[in-house]
């Protein structure tokens, strides 16, 4: 057992190489860029507590996933393989239990913990093995993907705007709008098996232009529901709605054109950076989009050409 | 017809397709055969465009990749991905207007269910489908027989003589000797990255017992059973 988080720690390492990040310094801008997103999220809302609680336990659900647990129990007797999971489950949501006390937020601080531990009794799909629905069926794969993985997350967004309109919190409601948008950019955070791009019967400029239309397309449906109710609650305040929406389909589309300049490899950690900074930022994208979309050209007509 | 030549690979230091040289007719069925590490996926590949390489491959095409339906021995799926929907971006990704699926179903399978939970026989199947529907012209098949029940193999050699009668231009690779020498008009023999052989339809039988000589030799015999 004791091997294999050695094993987890090295590949961890590679992963940061990978993406061209001294692993110590990576470890520390980890450590370091959770505390400052930790105290930030403390500092702007009161609901910070449960936000928190909630992110640690979504974390913990990607241990859940069947072949990795196939693969775990076939490697390991049944009782160590008992303690792999709950140790594994425990280690990740450490640092949000201890930023929890910090907080002197002890039960919610307990209940993750335990949530955690509970967790590493089940694994996902494993019993619901069952197709999730969803609207996103006539252009598949980025938004059929991402929604079949993260509904609950999408579910919770829409649970929290139906909040603000109950509690009147015009910026409860603007902050699950602007959630779900970074939930759909996430979508295109990772490069696809080249397959699925060498497959197309277009330029890379087509290819381009067909990925941003669908995601457009895809994230209007996803948003405009929010959009439209918390407008008829919150009308004096719509054009921040709007204002938000726009900005999402901006950056979703920035998201593809960053995707695409580094494939098929992972974006960088400066490409990252600079994304991220882009984004904090948004007239910024400005500059940064068409040396993306140079770039993207460029890689994608290795497959597409 | 498609022509291949002087096509190499190499892999750091490493040369792993030297020179090759060969012509594909349309109508026409092409096995490629060879041990393991032979080089034929990296053949495919390279003939694909999903591999660089040195050499030229020239074709009737304009671009080649887009006529051509590309068969990987493991082909991979997305994930939370259906069957159908796997079958819906193969053909958006062609511009083919289709979207129901349920009369080119010729396999049965489960298309509403997510094609990562298929079998590796089912997995083939799906892809195979995927890119018949595609309407291409060239066909690779890399191991289109491998993990798939005798019913469905039948079916296969029976879809890779339509798309011979239709003219399609077919390259297979197949451990399986028997479905080369039932599909295919030549076979060309793969050997340390080199095209060792080339045999026509009338030589075979005689081509399947110089391969179990060449491989097997008397290598069984060291186990003294």
């Amino acid at each position: 057992m004791y091997y294999y988080f050695i094993l987890q720690q090295r590949i961890l390492s590679r992963k940061m190489e990978a993406l061209g990040l001294h692993p110590v310094l990576g470890y520390i801008l980890g450590v370091l860029l959770f505390l400052g997103l930790s105290f930030y999220l403390f500092y702007k809302t009161t609901y910070a507590g449960y936000i928190y609680a909630a992110t640690g336990l979504s974390l913990v659900l990607s241990f859940g996933e069947k072949e990795r647990n196939d693969f775990l129990k076939t490697t390991f007797p049944l009782a160590i393989y008992r303690q792999v999971r709950a140790a594994e489950n425990g280690l990740r949501v450490l640092p949000f239990v201890v930023l929890l006390c910090c907080k002197t937020e002890f039960l919610l601080a307990l209940g993750l913990l335990l949530g955690a531990l509970a967790l590493s009794l089940f694994n996902s799909g494993s019993r619901l093995n069952m197709t999730i629905l969803t609207p996103f069926f006539r252009f598949p794969f980025e938004f059929t993907t991402g929604f079949r993985k993260y509904w609950l997350l999408y579910l919770i967004a829409y649970f929290v705007a139906w909040k603000a309109i109950e509690v009147d919190n015009f910026n409860l409601g603007a902050g699950s709008l602007a959630f779900v948008c970074l939930l759909a950019m996430s979508h295109y955070a990772l490069p696809e098996n080249d397959y699925y791009v060498w497959m197309y019967n277009c330029t890379p400029r087509q290819f381009l232009l067909k990925k941003t239309a669908t995601a457009w397309l895809y994230l209007s449906t996803l948003t405009l529901p929010l959009v439209v109710v918390l407008s008829l609650f919150f009308w004096d305040k719509n054009w921040i709605l709007f204002l938000i929406l726009g900005l999402g389909l901006f950056l979703i589309g920035a998201m593809i054109l960053a995707k695409y300049s580094a494939y098929p490899r992972e974006m960088s950690l400066p490409q990252a950076l600079f994304f991220g900074l882009a984004m904090w930022f948004p007239p910024l994208l400005l500059i940064v989009m068409p040396l993306f979309y140079k770039r993207a050209v460029q890689q994608l007509n290795t497959y597409l050409q | 017809m498609i022509q291949i030549e002087n096509l190499s690979k190499n892999y750091g230091s490493k040369t792993v397709l030297k020179q090759i040289n060969f012509e594909l007719e349309p109508g026409k069925v092409y096995g490629m055969v060879g041990e393991n590490g032979a080089g034929k996926t990296t053949l495919f590949k390279c003939i694909a465009g999903l591999e660089p390489c040195s050499g030229s491959i020239s074709s009737p095409y304009p671009i080649l990749k887009n006529q051509l339906g590309f068969l990987p021995t493991n082909p991979y799926f997305l994930p939370k991905i259906t069957g159908s929907e796997y079958l819906q971006l193969l053909c958006n990704a062609r511009n083919i207007p289709l979207s129901n699926f349920a009369e080119k179903n010729i396999f049965d399978l489960p298309l509403s269910q997510y094609a990562e939970t298929y079998s590796t026989g089912m997995k083939k199947k799906l892809a195979l489908t995927g890119i018949l529907l595609q309407k291409n012209d060239f066909f690779i098949l890399d191991e289109p027989f491998n993990g798939v029940d005798i019913q469905s193999n039948m079916l296969i050699t029976a879809i890779i003589e339509r798309l011979k009668a239709a003219q399609k231009t077919i390259l297979i690779s197949s451990h399986i000797f028997s479905t080369l020498n039932d599909t295919c008009d030549q076979i060309y023999v793969l050997r340390g990255g080199e095209i060792a052989q080339k045999v026509e339809k009338q030589d075979f039988q005689q081509l399947d017992e110089e391969m179990r000589q060449f491989v097997l030799g008397d290598k069984v015999e060291s186990f003294h059973f």
